[in-house]
């Protein structure tokens, strides 16, 4: 039971996080198929982005916003959304190439200093530990037992 | 002099070198391979099990729609109920019921999000042989192509069955 309800709570925050929409199929007429082609456009731009990685959730809000106003036939602030949404993810597209090749770069830096742990824990790990031995030890005194009077 | 034994210092240096590949393993492979899409079908308290047995005929009906996007990528969904008598309109992995939907509602989920949906559906069958009718209730999850801009069937689906009463009213 407590499983049920642990679930029934995470499925009611998915629900308040996200939101629902009701809408049938893409508008009639002409201004309709112009707001659902900029829709699609926009649309287009969200799935490349988020197949690179890059966080749309904000992008997400705002098309779904748009979608309703779209099922609600209300046009002219599904297009006022777009408008303001579409600059923003053309700027985002245009810097994915940038943002792969800085995520390259970062990724193929660990992945260097991943491989080059081995040879150099082999290298520096006798001489670290040589070091810490000499250190404990600096205050030991070398006493000949031979030496008279010892 | 060295103070590490050499045997010692193979061993460690063996450690290092796997765990090293490891994590390059990990960080270089993908990290998710198989993607997929989900439906799940809930009560109307949205939990599994003690699913309504029967309805009065044109009567509404709540479930809760659990859908799930583990693709690659954000994606717009479609819900679509449809009412069948029959098996053989049933859908299938490959093929969504041919017949027409009776609800549709839409959905926008990011990458590796979930929905749960609590919808309210009309049970209504043209007619109804005797004083009841076993009828299957179908979901159907649908996805817009972006590409071509239309509806494509995910193969994925829910139907239950749910004996429909002849309503005493009429």
């Amino acid at each position: 039971m407590r499983y049920l309800a642990s679930v029934a709570a995470i499925l009611a925050l998915s629900v308040a996080a996200i939101g629902l929409i009701s809408i049938a199929s893409p508008p009639e007429g002409i201004e309709g198929q112009s707001v659902w082609d900029k829709w699609l456009y926009a649309y287009r731009l969200v799935i490349e982005l988020s197949r690179s990685g890059i966080n749309v959730s904000e992008h997400l809000e705002l098309l779904n916003q748009s979608l309703h106003y779209i099922e609600i036939g209300d046009y002219d602030k599904a297009s006022r959304i777009l408008d303001q949404v579409i600059p923003e993810l053309e700027n985002d597209y245009i810097a994915l190439g940038s943002y792969a090749f800085q995520e390259n770069v970062r990724k193929y830096s660990i992945v260097a200093a991943l491989l080059s742990l081995p040879p150099l824990f082999y290298y520096l790990f006798p001489r670290a530990y040589l070091e810490v031995w000499y250190r404990l030890k600096r205050n030991w005194i070398v006493v000949s037992r031979d030496e008279p009077g010892q | 002099m060295n103070p590490v034994n050499k045997d010692v210092l193979a061993v460690l240096t063996a450690i290092v070198t796997v765990a090293s590949i490891f994590s390059t393993a990990y960080i270089l492979l993908p990290t998710k391979s198989n993607h997929y899409v989900a439906i799940g079908l809930l009560n109307q308290d949205c939990l599994i099990g003690n699913y309504p047995d029967q309805v009065y005929n044109g009567d509404n009906i709540t479930y809760c729609i659990y859908v799930d996007n583990e693709l690659d990528h954000a994606a717009l969904f479609q819900i679509r109920y449809k009412i069948s008598y029959e098996r053989r309109y049933l859908p299938s992995e490959s093929e969504p019921s041919p017949l027409p939907a009776k609800g549709v509602w839409d959905v926008l989920l990011d990458k590796g999000r979930n929905i749960t949906m609590r919808l309210t559906v009309p049970v209504e069958l043209d007619q109804i042989n005797g004083t009841s009718e076993r009828a299957a209730l179908i979901f159907e999850l649908w996805q817009l192509d972006p590409n071509t801009g239309g509806w494509v069937y995910t193969g994925r689906s829910v139907y239950i069955y749910i004996t429909v009463k002849e309503s005493p009213l009429r």
